[in-house]
């Protein structure tokens, strides 16, 4: 994990600015993820967490006015959201919506197809896809009978993060952005988010976790933990960053660490 | 003269397939003697289909401007049925008729509605409902041209009734109206239309219910909804209450909203193209529409066969309630094409 310049990295963000309704949320972030590595991002509300995560994947309301992006060899911001999800980046989002009136195990298997499609890979039919879903589903938590519901809708809060799980867990991204996955989950679910992050971690997955709760990130045993402040990587550490800044807060805690060091 | 069907045994309720008689030849072919309709009797299952004599074929009706032919279905007692009410393929449905129900006390219809066709028809359903009586109906309607007027009368105490209608309109001019009156105590009546609108459609769309000074305890509540998806189409929605007992419950809204942005990038994000995102947002609201209306079971039976009619290529059998959600959005690929197809978007 570096903050800079990184030629192995398979996701590689420089001076990355971006507004939203006109208004500078990032300021020129840096960072880079080689494949396997996990780096949490922790920040103040409203430090722009949220607005990397979905600015990476591009929302159309977050524009960006400046830096660069790569996923492996591709531009990321010159292609639209659909084709940033089939370069392999994969979003888990803060506040998953609802698609009323549709299951959930075809929104999924429709999703898994035009990814393998995209891949050069066969399409799965349903039963086949069905089996899977049901096994990844029982791993991380979620109950079978969801899949059979519309997607996130009527779901409680930890829910619909392992329902995201689930996504993640199906669609396997090269570099993942899990933004507050672990809000609303119990602690079988912060469990599972850990189980996941080390089986895609194993698997090549780069991945980046928003998170402000010290339990999950010491169990995520991370590469790096990053402070972002104003728009800006403002520290980069390791889990005794995290350790300070859960103890004394954001204002307080880097200085913490520096007194520490 | 075409056939009526009634597919037995169904998984609990008798299901009858009503079709118009497809039109003569040409004006000099020998006129049917009488009924469009087939008549069905089950004695034991309670229901009785009855056709009215109307002289002449469907053309001469038309053309003298007489009234439309008319069938007639009573539910008896306590009965169960599900009607399903489509054009046949190669029919281009362009015959007027109305429908007169009459249900018993206790007796409840599901009556699931396709009208892919373009022709232009005046469709009427007039419902009378007895104590306790159900009457349920989903509409999908190709809303091109033509109208579709639904009269629900709720005379019993304890009656339910809903309509629910999803009506895809992509160029010309429709007419949609459910009306409902409650008569009785405690009933309840629920009218939910959604219009998918694009092009240059223009459609009216109107929900009406008036409770009767009689009708202490009734409940109403009308949800009418449009989404322009493409285009400059002009929709109307009016909802209209009319309450004269002081004792009532009644709720209503009217929304011209646009297509839900969060999920269709939502979907982008997992992969599906900005037009497969698009279509199955849609196809989920019409699924989310009719499904409040009627069993899942008996909609995935119907949707199945809305590729023959559209000219779709059929979809392939299963047992899985996304039949339901493919066979939606076929419909919608067919009959909203802007919305479906994007320069330079590719599904694959």
């Amino acid at each position: 994990m570096t903050t800079t310049q990184d030629h192995t990295a398979v996701l590689q963000v420089q001076d990355l600015a971006v507004e939203v309704a006109g208004r500078p949320v990032l300021r020129g972030v840096t960072l880079a993820l080689r494949p396997g590595q996990v780096a949490v991002l922790m920040g103040a509300n409203g430090s722009g967490k949220s607005t990397l995560g979905l600015a990476l994947a591009g929302h159309p309301h977050y524009q960006v006015t400046g830096g660069q992006a790569r996923l492996g060899d591709a531009d990321l911001l010159a292609l639209d959201a659909t084709a940033r999800s089939r370069a392999g980046l994969f979003l888990s989002f803060q506040s998953p919506p609802d698609i009323p009136g549709v299951r959930n195990n075809l929104f999924l298997r429709t999703a898994l197809n035009a990814l393998r499609q995209h891949r050069g890979q066969a399409q799965i039919d349903a039963y086949d896809f069905l089996s899977a879903a049901r096994a990844e589903a029982a791993r991380v938590g979620l109950p079978e009978a969801l899949l059979g519901r519309a997607v996130n809708e009527g779901y409680s809060g930890g829910e619909r993060k392992r329902n995201e799980l689930l996504q993640l867990a199906l669609l396997q991204p090269k570099v993942a952005v899990l933004d507050e996955i672990d809000s609303g989950l119990d602690v079988d679910g912060v469990r599972a988010v850990a189980a996941m992050v080390q089986a895609q971690r194993e698997r090549g997955t780069a991945m980046l976790v928003v998170s402000h709760y010290l339990h999950l990130i010491e169990s995520l045993e991370p590469d790096a933990v990053l402070r972002l402040d104003a728009g800006r990587i403002a520290e980069t550490g390791d889990v005794a960053l995290a350790r300070a800044l859960a103890r004394e807060g954001y204002r307080n805690g880097s200085a913490a660490v520096a007194q520490a060091a | 003269m075409d056939t009526a069907v009634l597919d037995t045994p169904l998984h609990r309720a008798h299901q009858l397939r009503l079709r118009a008689a497809p039109a003569p030849a040409s004006a000099s072919a020998p006129a049917e003697p009488c009924p469009t309709w087939v008549y069905l009797e089950d004695a034991a299952a309670g229901f009785r289909l009855e056709p009215l004599t109307w002289a002449g074929a469907v053309p001469a009706l038309t053309q003298h401007g007489g009234e439309p032919p008319t069938l007639r279905l009573q539910l008896g007692a306590g009965a169960h049925a599900v009607l399903v009410d489509t054009v046949p393929p190669g029919d281009d449905g362009a015959a007027d008729w109305q429908l007169e129900l009459q249900l018993g006390a206790g007796a409840w219809l599901q009556h699931l509605r396709l009208r892919p066709e373009r022709s232009g028809a005046v469709r009427q359903v007039r419902a009378h409902l007895g104590a306790d009586a159900r009457y349920d109906q989903a509409l999908l309607c190709a809303a091109t041209a033509g109208s579709d007027f639904t009269d629900v009368r709720l005379e019993g105490d304890r009656a339910r009734a809903h309509v629910g209608s999803v009506l895809l309109a992509a160029a010309g001019r429709f007419e949609h109206a459910v009306h409902t009156e409650q008569r009785g105590r405690d009933s309840q009546a629920g009218i939910e239309t959604l219009v998918l609108a694009a092009g240059s459609a223009r459609v009216d769309a109107d929900a009406r219910s008036v409770h009767a000074p009689q009708a202490r305890g009734a409940r109403v509540r009308q949800r009418l909804a449009c989404i322009p998806v493409a285009g400059q189409p002009r929709v109307r929605l009016r909802p209209h209450l009319e309450i004269l007992h002081d004792d009532v419950q009644a709720a209503h809204g009217a929304t011209w909203g646009a297509l839900p942005h969060d999920a269709v990038f939502f979907a982008c994000q997992r992969g599906l193209s900005a037009a497969q995102a698009r279509r199955l947002v849609l196809a989920g609201m019409a699924q989310a529409v009719l499904e409040r209306t009627v069993d899942a079971v008996d909609l995935r039976r119907v949707l199945r066969g809305w590729g023959d009619t559209t000219g779709e290529a059929p979809q392939p059998p299963g047992e899985t309630s996304d039949d339901v959600t493919d066979a939606l959005q076929a419909a919608l690929t067919h009959w909203l094409q802007p919305l479906t197809v994007d320069a330079g978007d590719h599904d694959g």
